[in-house]
């Protein structure tokens, strides 16, 4: 599995840690899109050809992302399982990101979207996650994964067989993917291989760049990678 | 316009229905720490099927 490669975060204003379970999510501020955008591109100036090339067109490709990141799954995460033309590629990845990883002083707070199983309504969900994520509890990412450093872009619809909740991660891991200021994303590719632990889970209050609310069930997790938590 | 690398590439962009997918995960079970740990014991905790859907979009 690829490795850790994060670089040291200069001041403790610079970690993100996890909300409280009270506090409402907000967008990330100008200020932290710009510098974050900066060192993307920094990241991404040093990329071989081959290593931009693999992971652009992982991160752009649905039908890519699915090729190979259920390769993955089939394989438990066993690269050396898989073609050569799928491990060279997925190789290519783990150094771009990597090479984001060296280039990036700072914390994140990343939000995926999970679905629960099929017998899973929102009428119990709320008692699903809880007993089946109990604080302590780890998980493994064996595959790549996507997700945004704010919680309304990774809206999904609000239909009653919704059965997504989300997971909220602090991590010094990945790949910030996201644009300055001037658009709202701030999409994060987080490597393969990643291990988190169960921090707690409660339904958490949201805020749009319109100002709205929404309200969505989250698992928060914390990177076992992390420099603080590795024992 | 928007920016280029001094190599003429376009910035790296996420597709939007691969950043709002859904994640895929395994559990790795708990081990009771006053239980005595065994190799069969750590295998199965990391079997656990996953329960997510592994795609995207």
């Amino acid at each position: 599995m690829p490795r850790a490669t994060s670089a040291e975060v200069p001041h403790p204003a610079m970690e993100r840690t996890l909300p409280e379970p009270d506090a409402i999510r907000t967008p990330l501020s100008s200020r932290q899109r710009k510098a974050r955008s900066v060192n993307k591109r920094a990241a991404q100036e040093r990329l071989p050809a081959a290593q931009y090339a693999a992971t652009g067109a992982l991160i752009s490709r649905p039908e890519r992302w699915s090729e190979l990141n259920d390769a993955l799954s089939d394989a438990a995460g066993d690269v050396q399982a898989l073609d050569d033309g799928q491990r060279r590629d997925i190789q290519r990845v783990d150094r771009a990101v990597q090479a984001f990883e060296r280039a990036n002083d700072r914390g994140h707070v990343v939000y995926s979207n999970v679905r629960m199983p099929p017998v899973i309504n929102r009428s119990n969900l709320e008692g699903f996650v809880r007993n089946s994520f109990p604080t302590g509890m780890v998980v493994h990412f064996d595959r790549f994964t996507a997700g945004a450093h704010t919680m309304h872009e990774i809206e999904t619809d609000a239909a009653p067989e919704d059965r997504s909740v989300v997971f909220e991660m602090q991590t010094r891991r990945g790949a910030y993917l996201g644009y300055s200021d001037s658009v709202d994303d701030t999409s994060h590719l987080l490597p393969r291989g990643m291990r988190l632990q169960v921090a707690g889970a409660h339904r958490a209050t949201y805020r749009r760049p319109d100002g709205t609310l929404g309200s969505r069930h989250v698992v928060q997790l914390v990177d076992l990678d992390e420099p603080s938590t590795t024992t | 316009m928007g920016w280029t690398d001094s190599h003429g590439r376009p910035e790296l962009r996420m597709h939007p229905d691969i950043k709002r997918g859904v994640a895929s995960y395994r559990r790795e079970t708990p081990v009771e720490q006053t239980a005595p740990a065994t190799a069969d014991q750590a295998a199965a905790g990391s079997k656990v099927p996953r329960p997510a859907t592994p795609t995207a979009g």
